[in-house]
């Protein structure tokens, strides 16, 4: 064990170049931009609920800001708490000492990509101090509508009078952050590639590490256009080129191009962290081989690739060629067989499993029922153009896309925060406290959601503020009453999370002392100790076999780590 | 730190460049010949009238050029296969793209949108 | 010396610096990749660009690509002084790199200047202003390429005068590889941007 001298706040929070300091860092930025997302969401849902008069904690709510809740209630959720948690937090923590090594390649620049990270956070909330206050032109940012206020329609406005908008400061924000997230992505591919211990080949990596890996590259391939395509909306705005400008030969059709092209493998660089996690945690409480390994692999890549090649399914209404449509279609509906064959795999890690329902399984099982069942499932039809063009603007859409990133980035999410916490703090989470808070989550996500799929069916429009205009066809009692039960479902959501935050941050002080091995698991990271010091292990760990040796035949022990002989 | 080991150092801390001087020293200056005399092709190719084969030279030439400049120059001929891989899946990313939005922003009949 | 010269390497003997390098360059190909695909899309659209395009100056991108050419020889070559630690050839060379970026880019700055004065600018506000609405984000599309290459070659100099100072002092010297590598990388965009830009018209 190296000696592991105590750290000032500042030292260890601001400076410290260690990749767990700098995953918690990641993570207490996540949270602290998830207040802000969650609060937003409240205030734009109680409109919806109650109307928009004396929303408590907020006061009274206009169109236009109703407007900018929820476009930075997108943004953020998914820019700035989905890709930190899900891939910078678990990245940073994990990779590193799980593949048996003591830090990132290069530690310095993991340090860079946090603080440009940070730096991006303050510039999106510096936004909303904007004169025009901050972007609510949707989280897609679809030109002509995020220019036209200042590049396309005004010709008389200055550069500066334009760099002083939320709309200026929100594309800097995204572009920091995509900027941040690359760099991370290149030390986690090359920490994986080069730095593994000896005898860790790359069919004996975990699964978690492969995923993360895997959504790096796919983040890396498809965001490179879209921040192409973000310096061309910059100058659009800032300088008045007309890139995007019909009339000027620009095609608005074409960020929606660039976007989507990023957007659609972003839902993957959101999940497939999370169900690498699962796959973790599956086999870790089924005490049982991981079912499929290779396979899961192989699909995980197949996937990846089509994923490049699927986005204009978001695209069905826009406008687009109907002959192209057809074929993206077909490509989305195709993506859905690798899915099904690593659900299958999960199930088969499973089978006849000696099943423990500790509170991170209760997370992953949670993750893995509602996104298959509701967020896949319901995919599969908007995957096709034939459906997607009725429900593309409905409330349907709406409950689709959070059945699949809500599993994967908070379900997820919270299972490797409760399965990783003893080895990351060295203390244990309050067991009881935990079931509370994965009941009260499962319970109310579900309740939110799952009337917001009957609102979409029965015509419920997305991106309107006020819904009293539709008198006989939303206006009906149990319209009212099933935005009603949405949104006092998520005011309870949001009040079952201080039950976490109660036990993360008393745990971290009081908690009970966790032992080195807590879960009984074989991948490298338990063999350090809880928490590991500054350099992760005393001795290099030297790896034997594949990290799912569970039940092994030749031993007593129902484990069996990777680095024994 | 080295008494941390037990296996013999980590590829990352051997010094430079002992042990990964391993790839091929190609003659630098046939290289560079060949990619002046490419790039006179182009030049030359630019001057004629047809449009559709001065632009086929032109591409090809540079799509060499591009080849003979990242294998050689920067020895990615020597990098292990799956680092390959990763350079030229960039390629198909962007050849999706444009293939993708092809039907959408270029084949569009033009007065729907200009005023 | 190691005699498996011409033996594949394994991933793990990969200096990390090197494989960082080559995956920022991946990175770098599809943003760059991301302009040029809206640019040629935009460019097969619309024929009248293709008189907005005879406007650039033929000569002036043909000295550039040729001052990038030479310079991405004269990287190699530092790369083998370094092999050999040789620090007055790694100096020379490399100072002749960065003397070719300043070459290129005191031509960069002709070249803008001269469509600057000819009322090409990159809002396109005189050519709006004139009627040819469309033709004016021909420019647009110029001087974004154009420019943030620009940028490219700017950083990929400092980072080769930095690491030269580094060889002089005897240190370092895997760092010129990986410094290299950067700036092919900004060669081989530039072999892309020529014929898009300049040529083809």
């Amino acid at each position: 064990m190296t000696e592991h001298k105590k750290t000032g706040f500042l030292k260890r929070f601001f400076f410290s170049l260690d990749h767990k300091d700098i995953g918690f860092q990641y993570l207490l930025t996540a949270m602290f931009m998830a207040a802000f997302g969650g609060f937003f969401v409240y205030v734009f849902r109680y409109n919806l609920a109650f109307g928009p008069d004396d929303i408590p904690l907020y006061g009274n709510l206009a169109a236009k800001e109703y407007n900018q809740l929820v476009t930075n209630h997108g943004a953020i959720m998914i820019f700035w708490v989905g890709m930190p948690m899900v891939l910078a937090v678990l990245g940073n923590f994990l990779i590193p000492i799980m593949i048996g090594t003591d830090d990132m390649a290069f530690p310095l620049l993991n340090k860079i990509s946090y603080w440009t990270f940070l730096l991006s956070c303050i510039v999106l909330l510096s936004g909303f101090l904007m004169p025009t206050g901050a972007f609510g032109g949707g989280w897609t940012m679809y030109p002509p509508l995020s220019v036209s206020d200042f590049g396309y329609n005004n010709p008389n406005t200055t550069f500066k009078a334009n760099f002083f908008t939320g709309n200026t400061f929100f594309l800097m924000a995204v572009a920091l952050e995509f900027i941040s997230m690359l760099m991370g992505g290149i030390n986690f591919i090359v920490t994986t590639l080069n730095k593994r211990a000896k005898g860790l080949s790359l069919m004996k990596l975990p699964i978690v590490v492969w995923m993360i890996n895997i959504a790096s590259l796919l983040f890396m391939f498809s965001v490179g256009p879209l921040i192409a395509g973000t310096f061309m909306l910059l100058m659009d705005i800032l300088v008045g080129t007309g890139f995007f400008d019909a009339y000027r030969g620009g095609d608005p059709i074409l960020w929606q191009h660039l976007f989507w092209f990023f957007g659609h493998p972003e839902v993957y660089v959101l999940l497939l962290p999370s169900l690498g996690v699962v796959g973790e945690i599956f086999s870790t409480f089924s005490r049982k081989p991981f079912f499929g390994y290779k396979m899961v692999i192989f699909l995980v890549l197949i996937a990846g690739i089509l994923s490049l090649v699927v986005w204009a399914h978001h695209q069905f209404v826009s406008g687009i060629d109907p002959g192209a449509a057809n074929i993206f279609s077909l490509l989305t509906i195709i993506i859905s067989i690798p899915f099904a064959g690593m659900v299958l795999a999960y199930l088969g890690t499973l089978w006849r499993g000696d099943i423990k329902f500790t509170v991170p399984m209760m997370f992953a099982l949670g993750m893995l029922a509602s996104f298959t069942f509701f967020g896949g499932f319901t995919g599969l039809h908007l995957g096709s153009n034939v459906f997607d063009i009725y429900a593309h603007d409905t409330y349907f859409v709406i409950a689709h896309f959070h059945y699949t990133l809500f599993p994967s980035v908070i379900l997820g999410g919270f299972a490797a925060i409760y399965y990783w916490y003893p080895k990351f703090s060295g203390r244990k989470l309050n067991k009881t406290l935990g079931k509370i808070h994965f009941w009260g989550t499962f319970i109310f996500f579900n309740s939110i959601f799952i009337p917001l799929f009957w609102l979409g069916l029965q015509g419920q429009h997305r991106r309107i503020f006020d819904y009293s205009n539709w008198d006989k066809l939303l206006m009906q009692p149990n319209h009212i009453m099933a935005r009603q039960i949405a949104t006092v479902s998520l005011i309870f959501l949001i009040i079952t999370q201080f039950i976490f935050l109660f036990n993360f941050f008393k745990s971290l002080y009081k908690g009970k002392v966790a032992e080195k091995n807590p879960w009984k698991s074989n991948t490298l990271e338990w063999q350090a100790s809880s928490p590991p010091g500054h350099g992760n292990f005393a001795l290099y760990p030297a790896v034997y076999r594949w990290p799912y040796d569970y039940n092994h035949p030749d031993r007593d022990t129902d484990f069996l780590p990777q680095n024994e002989k | 730190m080295s008494t941390k080991f037990h296996n013999e150092g980590l590829a990352h801390e051997v010094e430079y460049p002992a042990l990964n001087d391993y790839h091929g020293h190609p003659n630098y200056l046939k290289v560079y010949i060949t990619l002046l005399l490419l790039f006179g092709i182009s030049l030359v190719a630019s001057y004629l009238n047809n449009f559709l084969l001065m632009v086929t030279i032109v591409f090809l030439v540079s799509t060499l050029k591009a080849l003979l400049v990242i294998n050689y120059f920067m020895h990615l001929k020597w990098e292990p296969i799956p680092l390959q891989i990763i350079i030229y899946m960039a390629l198909f990313a962007l050849a999706a793209l444009i293939i993708g939005v092809y039907f959408d922003v270029t084949v569009v009949p033009r007065d729907v949108y200009t005023p | 010396m190691n005699t498996s010269i011409n033996k594949k390497p394994t991933l793990r003997d990969i200096p990390q610096a090197r494989l960082g390098v080559w995956i920022l360059i991946a990175g770098e190909f599809v943003i760059f990749g991301g302009l040029i695909v809206a640019y040629l899309l935009y460019r097969f659209r619309y024929p009248e660009w293709a008189e907005m395009a005879s406007h650039t100056n033929i000569v002036l991108g043909a000295t550039n690509t040729f001052v990038l050419l030479t310079s991405s020889y004269f990287v190699v070559k530092a790369h083998d002084a370094a092999i050999k630690k040789d620090k007055n050839k790694i100096t020379l060379y490399i100072g002749l790199t960065i003397l070719s970026a300043l070459i290129f880019l005191v031509v960069k700055i002709t070249e803008y200047s001269q469509k600057i004065h000819h009322g090409f600018t990159f809002s396109g506000k005189e050519l709006v202003e004139q009627g040819k609405h469309i033709e004016s984000t021909y420019w647009g599309f110029y001087f974004l390429m154009t420019g943030l290459h620009a940028f490219h070659v700017i950083v990929g100099a400092i980072v080769l005068f930095i690491v030269m100072m580094g060889a002089r002092k005897g240190k370092n010297y895997q760092r010129i590889e990986v410094a290299g590598l950067y700036w092919h990388m900004v060669d081989l965009i530039w072999i892309f941007l020529f014929p898009l830009l300049y040529i083809a018209n």
